[in-house]
């Protein structure tokens, strides 16, 4: 390799999708700007593949879900009073919709009765929520 | 007449993302340090923060970028 090489000043051409990336790896919150402490988080660790397994960590933790509503798929088992019963900590989601604990849990049931029934009663009981249904 | 550069302008190049962080960080790293006592980050975020809002926003960081490289 030539020794001249590194005497050289290297010149970045960074695209946009590169900044982006580049920016992504600070920003580990997610606010789309970087404060002292990402900063400073990224320059303490000793190399590069841990700040962005670090970054990436604390993304996955931010991103989950507080009050999503479990719904149940209609290819899945059925399980009666599993998957999601008792009480719920709804926190208010930032900037989308928020339920009270209450409208969650009756969410929660409908769903339940809805998704457990055989399909001529499913059917049923989808066209008279339709006809309840303000619209 | 012409002006013939006696530098070789070097080319611009395009980098893989791991290579370019490596580059940034160790640059940060070598602007930060200072003899005898902890790497003073803060005088480098100041450097980068323009406004000093306290928070670096993308063009300030594209700008930062521009510098180092």
């Amino acid at each position: 390799m030539c020794a001249c090489a590194c005497l050289l000043p290297r010149r970045f051409k960074l695209s946009v999708r590169q900044v982006k990336q580049i920016s992504l790896v600070f920003d580990a919150d997610g606010t789309g700007n970087i404060d002292y402490d990402e900063f400073v988080r990224f320059c303490q660790f000793k190399d590069v593949a841990s700040a962005v397994a670090a970054s990436k960590a604390i993304k996955k933790k931010k991103k989950k879900p507080s009050n999503q509503v479990e719904e149940r798929q209609p290819g899945s088992a059925f399980v009666p009073g599993g998957g999601g019963g008792g009480a719920s900590k709804a926190a208010p989601a930032k900037g989308g919709m928020s339920f009270s604990p209450q409208e969650l849990e009756v969410s929660r049931a409908q769903t339940r009765v809805f998704w457990g029934c055989p399909p001529l009663l499913h059917s049923l009981i989808s066209r008279s929520l339709w006809y309840l249904s303000p619209h | 007449m012409f002006i013939v550069p006696t530098h070789p302008i070097p080319p611009l190049v395009r980098l893989p993302l791991q290579t370019m962080l490596k580059d940034i960080h160790a640059e940060i790293n070598r602007l930060a340090k200072s003899k005898g006592s902890k790497p003073k980050f803060r005088k480098v975020f100041q450097s980068i923060d323009k406004d000093g809002g306290g928070q670096v926003d993308v063009s300030e960081f594209v700008e930062a970028l521009g510098t180092m490289g």
